[in-house]
């Protein structure tokens, strides 16, 4: 613990660290709390259809009259959900595979960069959608297909740390001391590697949370009647001629959510390393 | 033979290789689609007859590296098959679209280019000012916006309210002025997160070229302060963002098809999207090697530039890693 | 012409614990075709006098007094932009890391014939590249048509350095001021750098002010020493009067850290240079009354915290002033 104190007392310090956590914070709040303060997010009550912001609706209702508050409260626990499995995910296997190649070196880690250079290759979102495509909509390919898109960017990482790594003294003696290689890398590498995977975790957030919106705005991420921020700007979008509030809420929660994440990110990247400080601001 | 043209032809082949893989990739991702291909593939069109000549056109009673080396054959040379539903050619549908996607992602990339830069400039000359803690805030804002929201705010502003510029479409094809026109919007929609983004890196950037002692050299030696950020310190402080703009691409494109969808202008994004929905998959995957095509000729422009912008880069890149 | 001379100059810098009198009344005065050594400890002063001249001081620093007199006329250092003007006409500069004073972007070329647009506006691209090949050539690089193509990180260290003083060369300054432009290269490359330094000044006759650490360096190529402490001048002189009776404490500390003036230097007389005087420089903003150096000077006095130490002339030679009451004692 008396690690992680100073850096999150770091973040405190900085302004837009500050700004960064108190918009995390309250987002996950609003996440984890909107449902419960929330009438049934799914309800449609085509009278009260367009309706603008009141007590009774705190965000208006949207085409059927549902209640957008619940709705966007279900929608940002997507979106966060989403976004927190799909890097602990691409950040595990990317770990994994990276630690791995930078390992064995040879022709395995040259066959591993080139593959995540295909993958690369790819514009993220076209791939996204070519992949969910022909895969299937829903939850489940959502997440894999968007791991997918991340596990290059933390294996790059993960073999960039282990190659340094690999030539630092003390790895060699344990090797000659008969450390096995599985308990080496366990005792070692990935405690090493994974401080940098964290950060590039934490910056990832808002950018996965950006593609997650995306799909789901094109209909090919999260399926009605669960809401998603992408798909409420989507339903909002289609009716912006009778009214903008269905969109405004679900834009500006997705825009702060993003912010708050990112600003929290670059804060966690220079409050961990000293280094880069002052280099950002 | 010169640094230069060594790197030319490593990163020419290097480009090469990762487009082959990627249709390697394209040809996995479909082998693995559980069910039956040409049912998927075809989607509901798919008559017995469609059926018969997918499956010869695929080589599907063939082994497995005999259909890889069809697939390759006829990507390479073209040959994307016809469009079920219309009976088009799949090429020419593309190269129909192609353009507008190109000139929305190259106006995209030109405002990102022309403001990030500017704005960074502005930035790093007074740092700590108001104007830079203004830019600071206004860049993050910039980027954490996705570009679809922007799209949308900016139709809605700019063309339901105000009605200064146009909904919807790419413009008449023969109309310059029209079709600049309906570029605006969607271009700059694109461009704004990179802005933000550009800004901040071409200001870090700077910031730290003009601390640098051969620039307090070129003080010592009378050149003008102007002289000495326009031409000398400008010049290598954009060479981190040239180094960038290879992701700059892959990401305009991505946002590309929001934003197509948004604004209804024909185009890759599009195309591929209409595709998916009506489960048209030879054209989706036509457009998909598009676009990948796109993606990997501009990552070797990017790298190219950059290493014309700075010698060392040909020097060290050619050096085995 | 009449050489270099700078009167009473001060600097002042504004930190976050107050305001640093960084040089405190300096006068230095080099002759034309003379080379004057400024030497002194990292802190002592030295870089903040050769930027001062320049006027190209950090932000939060100010000049509060001093002159520049060159040739005939006088500059006032205290103004705002004084030696702007001068600046690649009457005077050049050469930096320490010759790694990082040439821009990595821009040829050889690029670099030279931008100090010739503003010396020699009068010529054209042809005569421009002539005269920037010329330079490479007396500066000892070979192949120069070549290597104006070439970029920075093609070339050596020494080799870089070179250039920098090819481009102050195409200067042709009145004064030249040379930032320890050798700690940077080996010993062997050291000695080019400098004679090629020293045939600078017998082409042009220009006069040197050369910053340094290295005490042997002075012994070897300079005519002039000036030898700072904590933002002060405390002796100066021509190198063989000082070197033979140093009249300060500190100058003469130094001098028995450093190898005979006339033996060529080891390699253990290079680490232990300076570890010899006990203490460090005094804190900058909180400096010791009388003479700044009392605190770690083995021959200090009571009087030595009252008084603050005039120039005295040592051992009657005109011009070897030093600025410690017991000069003269012994």
């Amino acid at each position: 613990m008396d690690v992680y104190l100073p850096i999150l007392r770091d973040i405190w310090r900085s302004p837009t660290g500050r700004i960064g956590l108190v918009l995390v914070i309250l987002i996950l709040l609003f996440a984890i709390l909107g449902p419960v303060f929330s009438v049934a997010p799914n309800k449609i009550a085509v009278q009260d259809r367009f309706q603008g912001p009141s007590l009774q609706h705190l965000l208006g209702t949207d085409n059927l009259g549902r209640d957008l508050f619940s709705r966007t409260a279900q929608g940002t626990r997507a979106a966060l959900a989403i976004s927190l499995i799909v890097v602990a995910l691409s950040l595990l296997i990317g770990a994994i595979i990276g630690v791995a190649a930078g390992m064995a070196g040879g022709w395995i880690d040259r066959g591993v960069i080139v593959l995540f250079d295909i993958i690369s290759a790819y514009p993220a979102v076209i791939l996204a959608m070519g992949l969910i495509a022909l895969y299937g909509v829903g939850f489940t390919n959502l997440l894999l297909v968007v791991t997918l898109l991340f596990i290059p960017q933390f294996g790059r990482m993960a073999r960039a740390q282990t190659l340094s790594l690999r030539h630092q003294p003390f790895i060699d003696a344990e090797r000659v001391l008969g450390l096995p290689m599985a308990k080496l890398v366990w005792r070692h590498f990935l405690p090493n590697v994974l401080g940098p995977l964290i950060v590039l975790a934490s910056m990832n957030v808002p950018v996965v949370i950006t593609i997650e919106a995306g799909l789901s705005f094109i209909g090919l991420g999260v399926q009605p009647p669960q809401a998603s921020l992408g798909s409420l700007i989507r339903d909002g979008y289609v009716f912006l001629n009778q009214s903008w509030w269905p969109t405004i809420g679900s834009a500006i929660t997705l825009a702060l959510a993003t912010l708050g994440s990112t600003l929290f990110g670059e804060a966690l990247r220079d409050a961990a390393d000293p280094k880069l400080r002052g280099r950002h601001k | 033979m010169p640094a230069i043209v060594q790197f030319i032809v490593q990163r020419l082949a290097a480009a090469l290789l990762t487009l082959v893989g990627a249709i390697l990739l394209l040809f996995v991702i479909i082998q693995f689609v559980p069910g039956d291909l040409a049912s998927i593939l075809l989607g509901p069109r798919a008559t017995p007859e469609l059926r018969a000549q997918f499956a010869e056109r695929m080589g599907l009673d063939r082994s497995i590296p005999e259909q890889i080396f069809l697939f390759f054959r006829r990507a390479v040379s073209g040959d994307l098959g016809t469009d079920v539903v219309t009976g088009r050619d799949i090429l020419s549908i593309i190269l129909d679209v192609l353009p507008n996607t190109l000139q929305l992602a190259g106006a995209g990339l030109l405002i990102s280019l022309a403001f990030g830069i500017a704005l960074g400039c502005i930035a790093a000359l007074k740092p700590g000012s108001l104007i830079d803690t203004v830019l600071g805030v206004a860049s993050v804002a910039f980027i954490t916006t996705p570009a679809f929201v922007v799209a949308i705010f900016l139709l809605l502003i700019f063309s339901l309210k105000l009605h200064w510029l146009p909904v919807t479409g790419a413009g008449a094809p023969g109309d310059p002025l029209d079709r600049l026109s309906h570029l605006i919007l969607p271009a700059t929609a694109l461009s704004i997160g990179w802005i933000g983004y550009l800004a901040r890196l071409v200001r870090a950037s700077l910031l730290e070229v003009l601390s640098e002692q051969h620039v307090r050299m070129m003080r010592a030696y009378g050149v003008p302060e102007g002289r000495i950020v326009r031409h000398f310190a400008l010049r290598l402080a954009l060479v981190p963002m040239v180094a960038v703009m290879g992701i700059g691409v892959g990401d305009m494109i991505s946002n590309a098809v929001f934003v197509e969808i948004i604004f209804a202008r024909p185009g890759i994004g599009t195309l591929i999207y209409n595709a998916i929905l009506n489960r048209n998959f030879p054209i989706v995957q036509a457009g998909i090697l598009f676009t990948v095509l796109t993606y990997v000729t501009c990552n070797l422009l990017v790298d190219v530039i950059n290493a014309l912008l700075d010698p060392r880069i040909a020097r060290s890149l050619n050096k085995p890693a | 012409m009449s050489g270099a001379a700078i009167s009473h100059l001060s600097v002042d810098f504004a930190t976050k614990g107050g305001i640093h009198h960084a040089v405190r009344d300096i006068s230095l005065a080099a002759g034309p075709g003379r080379i004057l050594g400024l030497v002194g400890e990292s802190g002592s002063g030295k870089s903040t006098v050769a930027l001062a001249l320049m006027g190209l001081l950090a932000g939060n620093a100010e000049v509060t007094s001093g002159a520049l007199q060159l040739g005939s006329e006088s500059y006032d250092l205290a103004r705002a932009q004084a030696t702007a003007a001068l600046r690649g006409i009457r005077m050049a500069m050469i930096f320490q890391d010759p790694f990082a004073s040439l821009n990595p972007v821009f040829s050889i070329r690029a670099h030279l014939t931008e100090v010739l647009s503003r010396r020699s506006p009068e010529l054209d691209g042809e005569a421009r590249n002539r005269a920037a090949m010329e330079a490479l050539a007396a500066v000892g690089i070979d192949r120069p048509e070549i290597r104006l193509a070439q970029y920075p990180h093609e070339l050596s260290g020494g080799m870089r350095q070179r250039v920098a003083i090819a481009m102050a060369l195409l200067v042709r300054p009145d004064l030249l001021i040379a930032d320890e432009p050798t700690t940077a290269l080996d010993a062997t490359v050291e000695a080019q750098v400098m004679q090629q330094i020293c045939g600078l000044r017998d082409r042009i006759g220009c006069s040197i002010l050369l910053i340094t650490h290295s005490l042997g360096l002075v012994a070897q190529y300079c005519d002039d020493i000036a030898v700072m402490y904590a933002g002060e001048l405390v002796e100066q002189g021509s190198v063989a009067a000082v070197a033979a009776k140093p009249g300060h404490p500190y100058a003469r500390a130094l001098l028995a850290c450093e190898v005979t003036i006339d033996a060529p230097r080891g390699a253990d007389a290079r680490a232990s240079r300076f570890r010899i005087i006990p203490g460090d420089l005094p804190d900058p903003l909180h400096l010791p009354s009388g003479c700044i150096f009392r605190t770690r000077c083995d021959m200090a006095i009571a009087d030595c915290a009252r008084i603050v130490p005039p120039p005295v002339t040592v051992n009657g030679e005109p011009g070897h002033v030093a600025r410690c009451i017991r000069v003269n004692e012994k």
